[in-house]
């Protein structure tokens, strides 16, 4: 579609690369609220402990 | 299809019921599995439900998403730009091949690197960079070889992060739920990411 509408792969692969390195922030994102998790988890006590 | 029935029948559900473990092998990996339930037991999800609606699902869908649309553009667009240069494509099938080669080998080493240091997160984020930056390099209009090395260090980078994101589901999910996680961030992802494939057509 991308590579259709310009008629060339230029706008194709820079969708590509805004598309994966949006990725690596999601993985960043999730990677640093589970480590929060994990500390807040391991600080406060749990029920019925 | 038969062969999904024929999985359901034949295989046992847990390590204990299955008649090619021995006695302390069984023993040994209901321990291990025990462990990892406990670890996730405060953090993780249980319940079948979870799988399909916490954020933390879908989020792993969407970062999947993200990554096979890196694969579809690899598979199926790399071969068309190498296309462009006016290679034959008994030549077009050989340098498509090059790029796997080193992906295949960046999969291995990424992914025991992740095992020994035991980091996941910047295990798939970093590849995803340097797919990232790869590809937008390749987009540049430049000769053929330096688009090889270009789409190149986008498969490591794509395939690379594969190899450590699905260590990602299994350390938010437990029980019943840790099938059912990922076979939902699987279908979800790559049911988004189908457009891309039909666009590269």
């Amino acid at each position: 579609m991308i590579r259709q509408a310009t008629g060339s792969f230029t706008a194709a692969l820079l969708f590509l690369a805004a598309v994966v390195a949006f990725g690596g922030v999601i993985a960043l994102r999730f990677g640093y609220a589970a480590r929060a998790r994990a500390k807040a988890s391991s600080i406060v006590p749990q029920t019925g402990e | 299809m038969l062969l999904g029935f024929a999985a359901l029948k034949l295989l046992p559900d847990r390590p204990a019921e299955a008649p090619w473990l021995s006695e302390d092998e069984k023993h040994a990996l209901e321990t291990k599995l025990a462990a990892e339930a406990e670890t996730t037991r405060d953090a993780g999800y249980h319940a079948l439900g979870d799988a399909l609606t916490k954020p933390r699902v879908l989020v792993l869908a969407l970062l999947y998403f993200c990554i096979v649309v890196g694969l579809y553009g690899i598979g199926f667009w790399m071969p068309q730009v190498i296309q462009t240069f006016g290679l034959a494509p008994l030549e077009i099938g050989f340098l498509t091949a090059v790029p796997y080669l080193f992906a295949s080998i960046a999969m291995v080493l990424w992914g025991r690197h992740s095992d020994l240091t035991g980091e996941r997160m910047w295990h798939v984020a970093l590849p995803l960079f340097l797919a990232g930056a790869a590809f937008a390099w390749s987009a540049a209009g430049l000769p053929l070889a330096v688009i090889m090395v270009a789409l190149t260090l986008a498969a490591v980078g794509i395939y690379a992060a594969v190899s450590t994101f699905w260590s990602l589901p299994t350390a938010i999910l437990t029980g019943t739920v840790a099938a059912a996680g990922p076979a939902l961030v699987n279908s979800v992802a790559i049911s988004a990411a189908s457009p891309a494939r039909r666009s590269s057509a």
